[in-house]
């Protein structure tokens, strides 16, 4: 009779509840679910997003941009379609840090032990061999940039974005959110509300550079926010390669990154964005990546997410006009206990559009992959084209992997593919390459790296090193696989 | 919804309260999703609460039309009456009532019914209203072929629970037509259960074809034991309204479970139609095949999701969506997934959405064919070949009928 009496009551109970929540269904879409963030020691308020402008001797346009973008991030619930983000520690982070006050354009007048951790990162090595130009960015600031003076003298801007705010401030104010605007998504709120360092770069009418142009983000406080905001134009028929990588180190507590990447392709030109990703274990890595793609124009994503503890990231085309096309190629790799739910986004606005993602996960031990994606073709795009591939490989028996696509189609003269597949390594490959004297872990990384192909011969070639022994870095840890 | 406790306690209090009033427990608790599915849509196909109210309190209307069944039929419902030709009820087989069958059928009832509250909000609710519905059970080593005929009013909003519980190493074929009469905006929603035994094999071929204005929602579940092999056909054709959502239980080592489904959608008729696979046994295996044909305003959406447990070892899971969008008003889209937690298993997915092929086409007219006729033949191919395996005459006809229909009226609504 008591288990009877108490259902009895929990049902009233809920009624109750479910008689409440009634009054607000109206505004179902902006309710907030978590605590406010409010504190005056390491978290958000308007005070700490006052200070940033403040010290940045920003135009008053940028202040209030600033604060309206504060408003919508507290407005805004943390989403949890997703991973689990519980983790994330709002009012324990430290949103704003400066590294020292410089801004070099000299490698020598960095301080040393800036200048130590990027050396080992190889970062002024790969600018002499293989770049056009390069910015380095530590913690909140940026700490060094420089660009050929061929590309320089051809009108081509490539600074970080605060030296570009002050020097190229109607050029910014063009372009800054509107890609990706504050009201997007929390994490895009949170951006443009406390934004800091990033890269702005400037291709003019029909200048191609064929040499790529590289940003570096080191993350390097512990509980540290990094908010950096990158801004790519490619004018009519330019062309430009641009790449970025990230590190950390790994602490205990968690450390967030919220970055914004806006592209702007215009008629007849071709981007390429290529990000690797090899965050410490303890960063929640939350970017907002977008290119809107004019007429005939192309953008390419390539993309490595290797490290972090969550990364939420799918890099999205607007196909704006005729004939644009994208090429999304993403390699995931969902380590031990770590989250990777990636994938990407394509919304064909006009005829003739095609797009291709190609998207490839690995899950080692109990690590999980997940891929999640948007197709949109919207009506009136016509006779547009797209196919979606999506891979996954598991490792280890505990290993999991799922896949998400959503594909939305308005316009009957469109077609659309999609196909996906999980899988493991074969033991009749691993018995194949064993019997041609390869050790176990040789085997399975010849297997996961030949997986990888496709997406490993789009990646430079330092990258491609880099991933490969990441990749193998990560399958050694574990001894026998397969 | 608030008074629904005193309806339990008064109108619906049966034998299966306590399965009633936890089942309610279990739609309290469900959350309801707090974010859009897609940037343009809250929910592909919108069921207010106020629906559900609808369909809680509603009423079976008397109707003045008379019902007209399929003259094969050996098992004919008419709102809440059944009849049930003779040649069926042999061999131990029963057909009866769910209401019946909490009377008569304790035993069964306790061991397959009460336990499985179900999983999804609106399936709970089902779960704990339902007024009507059919109860069947085949013995084991039977073999039995049913076919039966539903009809409602359409204006009558109802919920009804179906279980069939067919023994080990039963074999049966079971055609199951949903049609209404009127125009009526009733608000139907049913569970349909099987619960298959070792070695047993189950055709079950489904039409729903109800008048246009009738909102329906239907859970179909299979529960399979060892060796249990389920082979699925439906066809969704009628309603303003489809929810459709099918999900197979495969606890059983070596359980099969093979889908062929084909939808209809044209007017405004909006479809979501999900058909997943939930796999524990170990070499357990999952085809799922939908077809898709959509014209005029309608929308229609094709989830599916692959579900391989951990224990699923050398299990394998495969979803496969098709959907020809025949017209610049209509919206199709698809959202598969896989969720895969045993590396020792195979699993895949694919969707496409495309028009109808303008070389195929081009070809038939080549041969003499009218355009409209053609693309009529194109959307019959297209559902063909997979509706060819159902082996069922009247069944094959009726979905051909519909894909030349809509295929060629689609072409003469666009020129």
């Amino acid at each position: 009779m008591e288990v009877e009496y108490s259902k009895d009551a929990e049902m009233e109970k809920l009624l109750e509840d479910l008689k409440n929540s009634n009054v607000k269904k109206e505004d179902w879409e902006f309710h907030d679910n978590y605590k406010p963030v409010y504190s005056t020691g390491n978290g958000l308020n308007r005070k700490v997003v006052e200070e940033i402008s403040e010290i940045k001797k920003e135009p008053d346009w940028m202040r209030r941009f600033r604060l309206k973008a504060l408003e919508i991030f507290e407005s805004k619930p943390v989403p949890t379609w997703g991973p689990d983000l519980s983790g994330i520690d709002w009012e324990n982070t430290n949103y704003y840090n400066r590294p020292d006050e410089v801004n070099a354009n000299n490698w020598d007048d960095v301080p040393d032990e800036i200048k130590e951790t990027f050396n080992k990162l190889g970062v002024p090595e790969m600018e002499q061999k293989y770049l056009a130009g390069s910015v380095a960015q530590y913690d909140s600031e940026g700490v060094y940039h420089s660009l050929k003076k061929v590309w320089e003298d051809k009108g081509v801007v490539f600074m970080d974005l605060d030296s570009a705010l002050r020097e190229h401030p109607d050029l910014v104010k063009d372009y800054f959110c509107k890609a990706v605007p504050a009201t997007d998504n929390k994490f895009a709120a949170l951006n443009a509300a406390v934004w800091s360092g990033g890269s702005f770069l400037y291709v003019p009418k029909g200048v191609k550079i064929d040499m790529p142009l590289q940003t570096y983000f080191r993350m390097n406080g512990e509980a540290t926010g990094q908010f950096e905001h990158t801004i790519v134009v490619a004018d009519e028929g330019s062309k430009v390669h641009y790449i970025e990588g990230c590190t950390a180190p790994r602490y205990d507590k968690n450390s967030l990154h919220s970055a914004i990447v806006e592209i702007y392709v215009k008629k007849n030109a071709q981007a390429r964005y290529t990000s690797v990703q090899n965050w410490s274990k303890s960063v929640y890595n939350m970017p907002t990546k977008r290119a809107w793609v004019d007429e005939n124009a192309n953008m390419e994503w390539v993309g490595g997410s290797l490290g972090s503890k969550v990364t939420m990231l799918y890099p999205s085309s607007y196909l704006r006009g005729p004939y644009a096309t994208t090429h999304n190629l993403n390699v995931s790799l969902a380590g031990p206990g770590t989250v990777k739910d990636t994938g990407a986004k394509a919304l064909h606005l006009a005829p003739h559009t095609s797009s291709r993602i190609i998207a490839k996960s690995i899950s080692i031990e109990d690590g999980k992959a997940i891929y999640r994606g948007l197709l949109r073709m919207n009506k009136g795009a016509e006779h547009s084209r797209s196919h979606v591939q999506c891979d996954a490989l598991l490792i280890n028996d505990n290993s999991t992997s799922y896949t998400y696509p959503h594909d939305e189609i308005y316009e009957p003269t469109a077609t659309f593919g999609h196909e996906a597949t999980v899988g493991r390594i074969g033991t009749e490959e691993l018995t194949y390459l064993r019997s041609r004297g390869l050790s176990e872990d040789e085997a399975s990384s010849m297997i996961v790296l030949g997986f990888l192909d496709d997406v490993m011969k789009e990646i430079p070639m330092e990258f491609a090193v880099e991933m490969n022994r990441l990749i193998k870095l990560e399958m050694n840890k574990l001894g026998a696989v397969g | 919804m608030e008074s629904y406790p005193e309806t339990l306690k008064t109108r619906l209090n049966d034998e299966a309260y306590e399965y009633r009033r936890d089942a309610f427990l279990a739609f309290l608790k469900s959350p309801v999703r707090n974010y859009k599915e897609s940037p343009t849509v809250k929910d592909y196909v919108e069921i207010t609460d106020d629906e559900l109210q609808e369909m809680l309190y509603g009423e079976m209307k008397e109707s003045k039309e008379s019902p007209v069944f399929s003259e094969t039929a050996n098992l004919k419902v008419f709102n809440e009456e059944i009849t049930v030709s003779d040649e069926l009820l042999k061999e131990g087989v029963v057909v009866t009532t769910m209401e019946d069958a909490l009377k008569t059928q304790p035993e069964l009832v306790k061991k397959y019914v009460f336990p499985r509250l179900g999983k999804e909000r609106i399936e709970f609710l089902i779960n704990s209203a339902w007024r009507n519905g059919l109860f069947i059970y085949v013995p084991d080593s039977s073999k039995v072929s049913i076919r039966a005929h539903t009809i409602n009013n359409s204006s009558a909003s109802f919920a009804s629970k179906t279980v069939i519980i067919y023994g080990k190493e039963s074999k049966v074929r079971y055609t199951d037509t949903y049609s209404t009469i009127g125009q009526g905006t009733g608000i139907h929603g049913k569970n349909i259960y099987f619960f298959g035994g070792e070695s047993s094999k189950f055709d079950y071929l489904y039409l729903q074809d109800k008048s246009e204005g009738v909102r329906d929602i239907t859970f179909v579940k299979q529960y399979l034991e060892k060796f249990a092999e389920f082979q699925f056909f439906h066809i969704n054709h009628g309603s303003s309204k489809t929810l459709f959502v099918d999900e197979s239980q495969q606890t059983g080592n070596g359980s099969s479970f093979r889908v062929y489904g084909v939808n209809f959608s044209t007017g405004n008729q909006k479809m979501d139609i999900r058909d997943s696979s939930f796999q524990e046994g170990e070499e357990s295996n999952a085809d799922i095949q939908v077809r898709g044909v959509v014209t005029g305003s309608s929308s229609t959406i094709h989830r599916g999701n692959i579900d391989l447990e951990e224990k699923a070892i050398k299990a394998t899971g495969f979803y496969d969506s098709k959907i020809l969008l025949l017209s610049k008003d209509g919206f199709a889209n698809s959202k598969p997934g896989l969720e895969i937690k045993n590396a020792n298993t195979r699993s895949k997915h694919g969707s496409s959405i495309s028009n109808v092929d303008e070389e195929q086409i081009f070809y038939l007219r080549s041969r003499g064919i009218d355009d409209q006729v053609a693309r009529g033949m194109v959307t019959a191919g297209f559902v063909g070949s997979i509706i060819e395996k159902a082996n069922d005459e009247e069944f094959t006809r009726k979905v051909y009928q519909y894909a030349e229909s809509l295929g060629a009226n689609a072409f003469l609504a666009t020129n």
